[in-house]
């Protein structure tokens, strides 16, 4: 679903991201872990296309992302660390420009946003101003925003801050659903306990080299990931 | 820390000019002068029109020893001016910046904080003022002896004026954002409650420009006119002339005003900012989930923002009231432009440069509808939704353009078929004239739209700053007055030479060459350019 090879991007003289490979298959929740600053955003802002990278291929569902740019983002749905929404629409007409842009026909965007909504407790707020949400109520937007055009590929940069506990156990039920429908998702986070828990996979990232991935039993083995993560990120520095 | 706050002020309004945006670093030596450069030749190229009026003016009143009366008029066009350039920014400038809740929560005093935004408020002001009052106080020295008084006066007089439009301007601003806390987040009525207030403004000002044309020559009479209804600008003049006891009564005044309207102004202004910083809920509305084509939802989604944000509609669509309204002054004075028009004779080149000087006019207008111009940089964090859409950024843009020309367009159509009829313009040529301002609002777009892409300024805090300041709006206003200028230049010499018809030919077919070029040169790489940005 998702293909990124040998991946390099570079600010100035900063190298983000070094040479870097992933491979998410359908049906996995890949979780991508590192400290602040270990180039996580800038790989997720490159595979969905809005930052352009220096070296590497990546491709979605198929598509180079620097080729076919168009076809990659009608196969996936992003969501930034930060959920800057546009304060000037209510919460209905922000999913419903999503949903026209994506070409959601009526019937489907009832069937897949209402219950959502219902869910998260947004219901009855989508007929406010976005400016009058607070942050936790914009990320659940943008959570229903992403989930509205049913994508093949779901990138998240952490997707769990600002959210209620109701709302990320809400979360982590939607990730295994959509996996387990033959969709793929790839989230960073710093919670390692949320990243143990639910996904299939995991890659650890320090300074934008990619320290060791796979299955979270070939990861962390006997030990928790919190202590594999640690020993990695010490014996490298 | 007052320093460190107007250093910040300062920093925000001019950062696009000392930081390029596309690298994040301070521009090199050659690349602030060289634009520096560009601004102060467009400044200078309308700076001539008033060196010129003072020139005429003058020579008779100096002649009269009413060498005042002279700065004093134009002070009032100084103040005219300044207040036209900063008053719309000003709501926006005091209680809409991003960062204003953050700084409230620092041990910094409302006056204080209040205080650094004024110095940004006093800085248009200055530069806007200061763009009819140095070319006037030029042309007053070409008429005058010179001696100290009379150039030192005249500069100092510049920051005078310039407080004094900070004055006004803030408490307009004020007035606008007691009535948007008010009106909970409805921009319409913020507004037109800023366009009533400026209204009434302008009201004043022609009402005072028609009392002096009314009392014609008579110098004695407009003198007395003056010190009669505007006793403080006539003590800017006598003040500016070198009269060092007016001086220090206008400077004593303007001080006074400026400590007596922050004092009041801070009383509030915590409340006030946060009233207007956080939209106010509504009563809940129901909603559907009807579907549209991406097209439209794009398009949809242009007029909501431009909708929502007043100091986008005040500072860049004021061609669409202007449009209008001259059209309607047209209207008015009909029988008067009729009865003269019926006085030239029918081969007279007045009929021959009419419609291309008329179409001029009326690009000169569109050209106040920079509506496009901060219309990217405008997307701010926002960015990143368009940018993953499934779409062309050529898609995004053209909903951009859309916008703007459809506004346009709505202004244009009935101003110049009216303008057309008054003049009476044969119709073949009206509907010439109209393809050509409607072409021209279309390239002015798509190059408003380029250079607010080759000048992005994503990150700011205060919209005013992409808004007002903003590269992409001073080329594109000024730029296209310059080339509104030029259509009338060229109008004038080639249509006796070549015909009316051939000529607006002609200049349609420049105009296809040059949208044709943008849409498929410039246009794509500007959309490639904004889909990595941010």
């Amino acid at each position: 679903m998702l293909k990124i090879e040998h991946l390099t991007k570079t600010f100035d003289d900063k190298t983000a991201v070094d040479d870097l490979s992933l491979r998410i298959a359908p049906g996995e929740v890949y979780g991508f872990v590192g400290h602040n600053g270990a180039g996580k955003t800038t790989t997720i802002k490159c595979a969905v296309g809005i930052m352009a990278f220096d070296r590497g291929k990546i491709a979605i569902d198929g598509h180079s992302v620097k080729d076919e740019p168009v076809a990659c983002k009608r196969e996936l749905a992003y969501i930034p660390d930060n959920p800057d929404l546009y304060d000037y629409m209510t919460g209905a007409k922000y999913l419903n420009f999503l949903a026209d842009v994506f070409g959601v026909d009526s019937a489907t965007r009832e069937a897949i946003i209402r219950p959502l909504a219902d869910k998260f407790e947004l219901t009855s707020e989508l007929g406010q101003p976005i400016a009058t949400y607070s942050h936790g109520m914009k990320q659940k937007l943008a959570i229903i925003g992403a989930w509205a055009h049913s994508p093949k590929l779901i990138l998240m940069d952490e997707p769990f801050v600002g959210l209620d506990p109701l709302a990320s156990k809400l979360l982590k039920d939607m990730m295994r659903e959509h996996c387990d429908k033959g969709g793929a998702i790839l989230f960073s986070t710093h919670v390692l306990d949320v990243a143990e828990k639910i996904c299939d996979k995991i890659a650890i990232i320090k300074a934008g080299r990619l320290l060791r991935s796979g299955t979270m039993d070939e990861v962390k083995g006997d030990e928790s990931l919190e202590e594999v993560f640690l020993e990695l990120v010490e014996s490298e520095a | 820390m007052l320093r460190v706050l107007i250093r910040k002020q300062l920093l925000e309004l001019f950062k696009s000019f000392i930081i390029n945006p596309k690298t994040g670093r301070r521009r090199s030596g050659w690349g602030l002068l060289s634009f520096v450069a560009l601004l102060m030749a467009l400044f200078a190229g309308l700076g001539v029109l008033f060196l010129n009026t003072t020139i005429g003016l003058g020579s008779v009143m100096v002649e009269l020893g009413l060498d005042w009366l002279l700065l004093s008029v134009m002070a009032l066009v100084a103040m005219t001016m300044g207040l036209f350039g900063s008053v719309f920014n000003t709501f926006s400038s005091l209680y809409l910046p991003k960062d204003n809740e953050f700084l409230m929560s620092l041990p910094i005093s409302s006056l204080k904080l209040l205080f650094a935004r004024f110095i940004g408020v006093y800085v248009m002001s200055l530069l806007y003022s200061a763009w009819v009052w140095i070319p006037a106080v030029i042309g007053y020295w070409t008429l005058v002896p010179l001696s100290a008084a009379s150039v030192l006066c005249p500069i100092l007089m510049t920051f005078v004026i310039a407080l004094v439009v900070s004055v006004l301007s803030c408490v307009l601003g004020w007035v606008v954002a007691k009535i948007a806390s008010k009106a909970k987040g409805h921009s319409l009525v913020t507004m037109v409650v800023s366009l009533t207030g400026i209204a009434l403004y302008y009201v004043i000002y022609f009402w005072a420009v028609e009392k002096l044309e009314n009392l014609g020559q008579n110098a004695g009479e407009v003198a007395s006119f003056m010190q009669q209804w505007f006793r403080y600008v006539s003590l800017m003049g006598r003040a500016a002339q070198g009269d060092f006891g007016a001086f220090a009564t206008v400077v004593a005044v303007g001080v006074a005003l400026t400590a007596v309207c922050l004092w009041v102004l801070s009383r509030n202004y915590g409340k006030l900012v946060l009233q207007n910083a956080h939209v106010g809920r509504t009563a809940s509305k129901s909603y559907t989930f009807a579907s549209t084509d991406s097209g439209t939802a794009l398009l949809k989604r242009e007029f909501v923002r431009f909708g929502a944000n007043p100091t986008w509609m005040l500072n860049c669509a004021l061609g669409l009231i202007l449009m209008p309204v001259g059209a309607i002054f047209a209207l008015v004075k009909a029988a008067d432009v009729q009865a003269f028009m019926a006085e030239a004779p029918a081969d007279a080149p007045v009929m021959t440069v009419l419609p291309v000087v008329v179409a001029g006019f009326i690009c000169m207008l569109v050209s106040t509808d920079d509506i496009a111009a901060p219309s990217v940089s405008l997307e701010g964090k926002n960015l990143w939704i368009v940018q993953t859409l499934p779409v062309d950024m050529r898609e995004v843009l053209l909903a951009k353009e859309r916008m703007a020309v459809l506004l346009n367009v709505a202004a244009i159509m009935p101003t110049t078929i009216i303008l057309g009829i008054v003049f009476g313009i044969p119709a073949n040529q009206i509907v010439m004239m109209l393809a050509f301002v409607i072409l021209f609002a279309c390239v002015m777009t798509d190059a408003a739209l380029i250079l607010d892409i080759s000048h992005l300024n994503l990150n700011w805090t205060e919209e005013v700053a992409v808004i007002k300041s903003g590269v992409s709006v001073a080329v594109a206003l000024f730029g296209g007055w310059i080339l509104s200028a030029a259509i009338v230049a060229v109008g004038i010499f080639a249509s006796p030479r070549l015909g009316t018809e051939i000529t607006l030919d002609i200049m349609i077919a420049v105009l296809v060459v040059v949208s044709l070029a943008m849409k498929h040169w410039l246009m794509p790489r500007a959309a490639k350019a904004l889909s990595h940005a941010g």
